[in-house]
């Protein structure tokens, strides 16, 4: 009889510790993936950033949207009405890169002015607006 | 005489040293990766705010140019001399200051030569030392 109670006693303790090591594990996996998820959003928008940097200073450099396709590599081809490119991970052109980077370029009066955004997978992560004088209108006040 | 206890053993403790131990790593992954983002995010808002400026300093070179192709010098911040013209544009506490020389018209076919073109983040020391013993 005794012998029965110790070792039910031993059963229920050992079930109480396996339940609360698999109840903890899982909150604790849970804040891994978070953690995870947290980091690669991070790596993605630095990456994203050093596209469009890249890119803005394509525009700062080119006097007209052909010579800003050239800057931007033989890659680049027209995404939709605007200029755009693909990046592979290393952030090297890429035709079948996950990032993709889109252009607009509208001049006027020597001014052209270009929105720059970049996306992976089709969700767009960071864009940012920039220009450069050309003087081709004679700049015009 | 009544059995003994069932006491904690081995096994528990290990299991109790192990999780204490994933705990601890998954705090200090989790404020590691929190960090990370954050500053990707300041970063990234660094990078837009510098770019806005140099939109608006092209803006103002394109305004001068025509300016000076119709015979006069637009308001500025700085007074002109020697044909010295300056701007500083103000954005989320970075500056943009331009400098133009109206009297050299430059490569490009502009009426003038760009002569200082600098991008400036406004820094203060944090001198607070929060709950640091401050030395008195």
């Amino acid at each position: 009889m005794r012998e029965t109670r110790k070792t039910a006693a031993f059963y229920a303790e050992a079930l109480v510790m396996a339940a609360v090591f698999v109840a903890v594990t899982l909150a604790l996996t849970r804040a891994f993936a978070l953690s995870r998820g947290l980091a690669a959003r991070a790596g993605e928008l630095t990456d994203a950033v050093c596209i469009a940097a890249n890119a803005a200073e394509a525009v700062a450099s080119a006097d007209s949207g052909e010579e800003l396709r050239s800057l931007l590599g033989a890659e680049a081809a027209d995404f939709g009405g605007g200029i755009g490119a693909r990046y592979g991970e290393g952030l090297v052109p890429d035709p079948n890169g996950p990032y993709e980077v889109r252009l607009t370029w509208d001049e006027e009066d020597g001014l052209a002015d270009s929105i720059i955004s970049v996306s992976r997978d089709g969700r767009e992560i960071y864009s940012l607006r920039t220009a450069v004088y050309t003087a081709k209108g004679g700049g015009q006040g | 005489m009544r059995g003994a206890p069932v006491k904690l053993g081995p096994l528990a403790l290990l299991l109790c040293v192990i999780t204490i131990c994933l705990a601890v790593m998954a705090l200090l992954s989790i404020t590691t990766a929190r960090a990370d983002n954050r500053l990707a995010e300041r970063y990234a808002e660094t990078v837009r705010t510098r770019y806005e400026l140099e939109r608006e300093g092209q803006a103002f070179l394109r305004e001068l140019d025509g300016e000076i192709n119709n015979g006069g010098l637009p308001a500025a911040d700085s007074a002109a001399e020697d044909g010295a013209v300056e701007r500083v544009f103000e954005l989320d506490g970075t500056t943009l200051t331009v400098r133009v020389d109206t009297t050299r018209p430059d490569s490009r076919g502009r009426a003038f030569t760009v002569t200082q073109w600098r991008i400036e983040k406004s820094w203060s020391e944090n001198e607070s030392l929060g709950r640091l013993w401050g030395g008195k």
